[in-house]
């Protein structure tokens, strides 16, 4: 059993009830809670509070409860709680447009299928005229009725829940669009564990995002916060869209593509981590790891225990753990304060003195006694916040320096534990152990470096008796932690950066006091909807240095910009099919990272699929190299093209027709990847293809089109691809579709994979046009996005937001979810 | 949990060893302190450990006479203790890395040797200490024991400053002349594991369970609304009905270019295993909730007709049935020409409520 309490901040939000159209009448409870109560009778009478019901958590166990108006109809609530669990009441709202004016007959057809997820999941689902709970994004051009669907309670219940409440929300309503397709066809997927789920939403969430693209669906998935939880029930994925073949294609792609079956996992954990410093990851480094498990697509799960790791392959496995070490671990720093054996502190000079300000980032552990004399404080070793100091050393200084005057007189000890990844033991410690022994010259301290046989990592403890001196050495220490950063540069690159005898890059290094490591990316995983580019570069530092490593990158930069004006570059034609069956291949084969490692040179995959049909693919080398990969690369990854022209554009209406009677069953039965645009129709098929499955596939096409009153006037097939060299002028016009290393300055370095290739900004292709008809027709709308999603979002937000107060992150929700809705804007 | 015996032979040889430095310059402690701390060393080890620690100390020693005696008690460690790192030389002595890549491929610098020198503390760090282990489940792994708490939390205080009296500390911190000249040795102790393992599964950890109750929605499209999207949006290829499908992208798969009568009927019988498996499905439901809410209605939401739940898996049960009456017997181009003309002429809203044929 053990001897501790750990206390931290929980927070939670009260929801009142108001009016509404539905309710499941589930959670709905008069108001109880004495705290709440005694809040609610400062703002309304006494006989209002009666008849108000609420939604509230409220454990009779907490303390130093705070509570603040969010909205009229909200209240969060703060307090200090010693229990470990992190649930907390919160809420998902959604719009829903309504295109009839018979709302009666429309919520009578929600209700059964309302109440079910509401008693399955344990929530309250309440629907409402006005938009209760969160302020919608304004937008001028709705003027449409709309009514607004929310589900309340436990976040651990609603996470579970919110990919059916949104498929639910999409078999509703109708996109608008006065003619066929008028609904959205929602198609489901199994899977069956969450821990494979960062493996299906691909890196920073390449792989929704691709087939978002491609296939015009939606895709709801559980939020990667289900990693932590313990759910039972399989996880679902829904597809949405308005064409129906292309949900159903979009679901199988993804489940072929990734084919979990045919795979080996790899498992890790780190079993000797302090229950406090677990606790302190769940709750303040939850978007930290986030970031990580979509970049490395792993699972990182942070339990009461221990922390457990799963990768599709071991390097993988080895560079999730390092990073997550690095950029978790190294940060957070347990403090031991220890007093005099005739002084005692209590619990509540604890509560008061840590949890007084409820934006304290910080857990305490003390011994589960009411009176003792030592207490653990875990901690960040930096401030996190650019607005108030969330630093373990401003906690600290209050509480030993502040104005009780208690602890100070009686400190007895002070120490520090860090931990640190086994391969920075020589970094931290310096030359026969000069950094640590500078630092103990420099104040009274004493530091150890200890591992034992069950640890994961190095200890580093630093012992002072005053806090004056452990101040100055804290410092000192943190200063001396690695500053690390990595990023992709193609390895094409690599040799002119270190230069003859690696005399270039040790110039860099000296001139900026940074170390450089480069490795190669070649034989890491890839699949067939995405190509991964995987950092290849670490700029190392100490940490008082920080500021080199940008210093250190621009300089690598500039010598990649110098470079890649002397190097020539190969241009291929290349088609949006081309792409798909490209990264197909490239999946199966990692054809791509072979001829870069063969021929020395760097093919500009785009990051997106290219909608223009003059797009161009670059390979970047020298004179014979590109051209050699060139050719290689069509030989062995590109199929045949045949282009027909028809003497009039495809009908827009009728474009949903075309993908169920042409595109997709062409794809499923003859392996043909059609796309089209206006009235050109391109077929992408295999070099091996049947003559006569051919010959078959246009007479199909024929037939299609006669139904529509159309033929094929013009048609070409396409076996040559390589357009020749480029020189370096032609290179600038080029450098818009097939984009350049200035790219890299606007990239993410942290959060994403650095990609120099980037697609210039295109028009949406499968736009749906305007039209008035001639006689007063109904005007034709284009598909209506979803506008508002203010919840936690549903698994492929780009920017992943962990907030427990919505207000922060619904700007930023709405914005990612708009730019995924079926593909187009 | 007992400590590992392997550990406590060593802090008692490394004890032994700072007795013998001390009388190459080390100020002795008074003999009367030393005789009473004998009897806690022989009841805790902690204790040894923690006193341990104060012969590492130089009281009131000359900062030229540091450097001679921190090398020499590494030279003496490092004989000793083979596996117990301590003291300087670590540049010399590179220890491998746990957690080097089993796969060189990743780390492979492009011009290794050129700047192998800048990089060799990474380069020279061995492979031997990773393994990767095959098990066929999660509990099947024995993980190392947890000693975190009971090492790292509410650990008594180190005695910094040698003696020390009970009485208060803070006049004697002022008032100390020694206090700017005090300084210690870096405490080392650091045993690796020897082998870092990864453990190599054959699916992925916390697999989960089709849980029907909590599937509402995928049962929803499943019975309500999947005939609907194909009868709105039919798939098939190019005018040719007789390959339309009914569930799922792979039935197109079997269809033949030139497809004979027999061929189709093949095809027909291939595909009904596929569509028992929801019903399998459905009655497990049945079973489990018929009995509670036999008596409920609701609305579905297409044709509008209410229904009971009993209902529903009646129609569930010839969900095989109805979709074999939709096998269409007329001529290929005039049923589609048929259907093309109706969403032209038909205006949305009849269309998307006309009753399933």
């Amino acid at each position: 059993m053990d001897n501790f309490k750990i206390y931290s901040t929980v927070i939670t939000t009260a929801f009142l009830q108001v009016p509404h159209l539905y309710t499941t009448n589930r959670l709905w409870k008069p108001i109880e809670a004495p705290f709440l109560v005694e809040f609610l009778q400062k703002r309304i009478s006494s006989k209002e509070l009666k008849n108000t019901k609420a939604i509230c958590h409220i454990d009779p166990s907490w303390v130093n409860l705070n509570a603040s108006f969010i909205r009229d109809d909200m209240i969060s609530i703060k307090a200090t709680t010693d229990d470990m669990d992190l649930d907390a009441i919160c809420r998902i709202s959604l719009p829903l447009p309504m295109n009839t004016n018979d709302l009666t007959a429309e919520l009578e057809k929600m209700k059964r299928i309302l109440l079910d997820l509401s008693e399955k999941f344990n929530l309250e689902l309440i629907i409402t005229k006005e938009p209760a709970y969160f302020t919608p994004e304004q937008t001028g051009e709705s003027k449409e009725l709309c009514i607004y669907v929310h589900a309340l309670g436990f976040r651990s219940n609603l996470m579970e829940c919110e990919p059916q409440l949104l498929a639910f929300v999409d078999l509703i309503k109708k996109n608008g669009m006065t003619l066929p397709p008028q609904h959205y066809i929602i198609e489901p997927m199994e899977l069956n564990s969450y821990s494979v789920l960062p493996l299906y939403m691909g890196v920073d969430m390449e792989n929704f995002k691709h087939i978002s693209r491609a296939f015009k669906t939606s895709i709801y998935a559980p939020s990667l916060i289900t990693l932590s939880r313990d759910l039972k029930a399989n996880p679902q994925i829904f597809f949405s869209g308005a064409v129906h073949s292309l949900s159903l294609l979009a679901r199988k792609t993804l489940r072929e593509s990734i084919s979990v079956n045919s795979k080996s996992f790899f498992y890790r954990r780190l079993t000797n981590i302090t229950p406090g410093k677990l606790l302190f990851i769940r709750k303040y480094y939850q978007q930290k790891v986030n970031q990580l498990i979509l970049k490395y697509q792993s699972l990182i799960r942070v339990t009461n225990e221990y922390i457990e790791f799963q990768s599709i392959s071991t390097n993988l496995l080895e560079m999730v753990i390092k990073n997550f070490t690095i950029q978790v671990l190294h940060e957070i720093v347990e403090v031991q304060i220890s007093l005099n054996e005739n002084c005692a502190m209590s619990p509540e000079l604890i509560i008061d003195s840590f949890f007084g300000h409820t934006g304290n980032q910080i857990v305490v552990i003390t011994p589960k006694e009411d009176s003792f004399n030592q207490l653990i404080v875990v901690g960040n070793q930096s401030s996190t916040d650019e607005a108030s100091d969330t630093s373990i050393l401003h906690y600290l200084s209050d509480f030993i320096m502040g104005s009780n005057q208690v602890i100070n007189p009686n400190l007895r000890q002070i120490k520090a534990i860090f931990e640190i990844h086994p391969d920075f033991e020589d970094f931290i410690s310096g030359k026969k152990n000069g950094k640590l022994t500078r630092i103990m010259e420099l104040s009274a301290c004493l530091i150890q470096l200890e591992m034992e046989e069950e640890d994961d990592n190095l200890y580093l403890n630093l012992v002072s008796d005053s806090f004056p001196d452990f101040k100055e050495s804290f410092k000192n220490v943190i200063n001396e932690f690695p500053a690390e950063e990595s990023f992709f540069i193609p390895e094409v690159c690599h040799r002119p950066i270190i230069g003859t005898g690696g005399s270039l890059i040790q110039a860099t290094m000296r001139k900026h006091n940074v170390f450089i490591q480069f490795s190669n990316s070649f034989n890491l995983p890839q699949n067939k909807i995405s190509m991964i580019r995987y950092d290849n570069v670490i700029i190392r530092c100490p940490r008082k240095n920080k500021a080199n490593i940008c210093l250190a990158k621009n300089d690598l930069k500039q010598i990649v910009q110098e470079y890649d004006s002397l190097q020539s570059k190969t241009l291929i034609r290349f088609s949006s099919g081309q792409y798909r069956h490209i990264l197909h291949v490239n999946g199966q084969k990692n054809i791509i990272g072979q001829i870069e490692k063969n021929e020395n040179v760097y093919i500009m995959i785009p990051l997106k699929e290219p909608l223009d049909g003059t797009s161009q693919l670059s390979i970047q080398g020298n004179d014979e190299n590109a051209s050699r990969a060139a050719n290689e690369l069509v030989n062995s990854a590109f199929g045949y093209e045949y282009e027909f022209k028809i003497d009039q554009e495809i009908d827009p209406n009728k474009e949903y027709e075309f993908y169920n009677l042409i595109v997709v069953p062409f794809l499923q039965i003859m392996n043909i990847i059609v796309t089209f645009e206006k009235d050109l129709i391109t077929f992408t098929f295999e070099k091996d293809t049947n003559e006569n499955t051919l010959t078959k596939a246009i007479e199909l096409l024929s037939n299609y089109l006669e139904t529509q009153k159309t033929k094929i006037i013009f048609k070409k097939i396409i076996k040559k691809f390589v357009l020749g060299s480029a020189s370096s002028k032609s290179n600038t016009s080029n450098s818009n579709t097939n984009g350049n290393f200035r790219s890299m300055n606007n990239a993410k370095s942290r959060t994403t994979i650095d990609n120099t290739s980037q697609s210039g900004a295109s028009p949406q292709r499968h736009k749906m046009p305007v039209i008035t008809t001639v006689g007063g027709a109904q005007a034709i709308k284009g598909y209506i996005p979803n506008t508002y999603y203010n919840g936690y979002g549903y698994g492929y937000g780009y920017t992943y937001e962990y907030d427990y107060n919505y207000a922060n992150s619904n700007k930023a929700q709405t914005n990612n979810r708009h730019k995924y809705q079926n593909g187009r804007k | 949990m007992s400590p590992s015996p392997s550990v406590s032979p060593r802090r008692t040889l490394n004890n032994k060893s700072s007795y013998i430095n001390n009388s190459g310059g080390l100020v002795l402690p008074p003999t009367q302190f030393n005789l009473n701390q004998q009897p806690v060393l022989s009841f805790q080890q902690k204790a040894t450990f923690d006193s341990n620690q104060q012969f590492f100390y130089y009281p009131e020693s000359p900062t030229k006479n540091l450097r001679p005696r921190f090398n020499s008690i590494s030279q003496v460690n490092k004989g000793v203790n083979e596996d117990h790192y301590t003291g300087g030389g670590s540049s010399n002595n590179n220890r491998p890395s746990r957690y080097t890549n089993t796969m060189g491929a990743a780390n492979t610098n492009v011009n290794s040797h050129p700047h192998h020198q800048s990089v060799s503390h990474l380069n020279s760090k061995s492979l031997k200490f990773n393994q990767t282990k095959e098990v066929s489940s999660i509990n099947e792994i024995i993980f190392p024991s947890r000693t975190c708490t009971k090492k790292r939390y509410f650990t008594k205080p180190i005695d910094l400053y040698g003696t020390r009296s009970s009485t208060s500390v803070a006049p004697k911190l002022t008032n100390s002349p020694t206090k700017s000249k005090t300084n210690f040795n870096i405490k080392k102790c650091i045993l690796p594991r020897s082998v870092v393992t990864t453990y190599k599964l054959p699916s992925p950890v916390h697999e989960t369970i089709d849980d029907i109750s909590k599937k509402i929605i995928i049962l929803l499209i499943s019975l309500k609304f999947e005939k609907n999207y194909h009868f709105l949006q039919p798939i098939q290829l190019s005018t040719n009905s007789k390959t339309r499908i009914s569930k799922s992208l792979d039935e197109l798969c079997g269809v033949q270019l030139t497809s004979t009568l027999r061929q189709q009927k093949q095809l027909q019988g291939n595909s009904k295993p596929v569509k028992n498996l929801p019903n399998s499905n459905a009655k497990q439901r049945a079973g489990a909730s018929v009995s509670t809410n036999a008596n409920e209605s609701f609305e579905l939401s297409f044709d509008g007709k209410a229904m009971d739940r009993s209902d529903i898996f009646r129609m569930v049960d010839s969900f095989s049935i109805a979709i074999s009456d939709e096998d269409e017997e007329d001529e290929e181009e005039d049923s589609f020409q048929q259907r093309s003309a109706n969403n032209r002429i038909l205006p949305a809203e009849i269309l998307s409520n006309e009753p399933l044929k």
